[in-house]
């Protein structure tokens, strides 16, 4: 075991260890008796990379709470932007419609106007012509 | 994207420092992840991708604070527990932070990425541009730096201090 924990050392010395490899013999050496420069190093290490408590959860409650939040508000723009177009339908809709019917009231008083100016027009009167001559060659009329 | 909190915060912790901020950068970062999760999925080197923009994020949030009275978190000492049961413990862990303090630059990031947020060469690769046997070389050369280090500090034979 201790010489198996050796040849580690000395290939973690070496920069060959996996990160997997390099957790066992931390946990080795922790374990074990005595003092060494490698249990040290590695107390500080460890202590280093420690979360403080809560940490993690602290931070997932938040960043989950900010992604809701944003979901929710995704949610209510697409919701709103639903409801914008369909009331832009709507307008343009009923806008033509309205449109259309104007025409057909336009076309109506059109008739009406030309009826009413039909009748008020005094008729043409056939222009008075004198006949001056005519044979069967010239015709000569004076209007 | 929940693994990576807990290597992202000791990277998060060394270039920002205050706690509160670490949690608030912590959470907008995590955020921005979850908002470009395809991307995320689509990564060949997840890791990579996440430590990076984590990285990115923490330099322009440092480039837009205001100078800071303190120094940067990278050039603190590490962090020990004002309460250790041990007095004896606690300055062998300050000596170990004053070790890794003092090391080239490329030893100690090389070195911190590995040992305390647990990166792997590709994740490191990806934060550094460096080569994978190049990262080893540094990893192997700073480890060795720091136990002979300690070594010069501490007779771990007797269990006494040299410098005392």
């Amino acid at each position: 075991m201790k010489e198996e924990r050796v040849k580690q050392l000395e290939r973690y010395y070496r920069g060959e260890t996996s990160l997997e490899e390099e957790k066992l013999l931390k946990e080795e050496i922790m374990a074990a008796e005595g003092n060494s420069p490698e249990k040290d190093f590695f107390s500080l290490c460890a202590g280093e990379s420690q979360l403080p408590p809560g940490l993690e959860k602290e931070i997932f409650a938040k960043v989950d709470g900010e992604i809701r939040r944003k979901r929710t508000r995704i949610r209510l723009y697409s919701l709103i932007s639903v409801a914008a177009s369909l009331a832009l339908i709507i307008t343009l809709y009923s806008g033509y419609r309205t449109g259309q019917k104007n025409e057909v009231d336009f076309q109506i008083i059109e008739q009406a106007l030309y009826n009413v100016s039909e009748i008020l027009q005094p008729e043409l009167e056939e222009p008075e012509m004198l006949v001056l001559w005519v044979d069967n060659n010239v015709e000569i009329i004076v209007n | 994207m929940w693994p990576y909190t807990r290597k992202l915060y000791p990277m998060m912790k060394r270039m920002l420092g205050n706690e509160e901020e670490i949690r608030d950068a912590l959470q907008d970062l995590m955020l921005k992840l979850w908002n470009n999760r395809e991307k995320l999925r689509e990564c060949d080197n997840p890791g990579g991708y996440v430590f990076t923009a984590a990285r990115n994020f923490c330099l322009d949030l440092r480039k837009r604070q205001k100078p800071r009275l303190v120094t940067i978190a990278g050039d603190e000492p590490a962090r020990i527990p004002p309460d250790g049961p041990d007095p004896d413990a606690r300055e062998k862990l300050w000596h170990v932070s004053q070790v890794m303090r003092n090391l080239p630059g490329k030893y100690r990031e090389v070195l911190e990425m590995r040992e305390i947020e647990g990166l792997s060469f590709d994740e490191m690769q990806a934060l550094t541009g460096h080569g994978i046997p190049y990262l080893r070389v540094l990893l192997s050369r700073s480890r060795i730096k720091v136990k002979e280090e300690l070594e010069k500090i501490y007779n771990y034979e007797r269990g006494t201090c040299k410098t005392a």
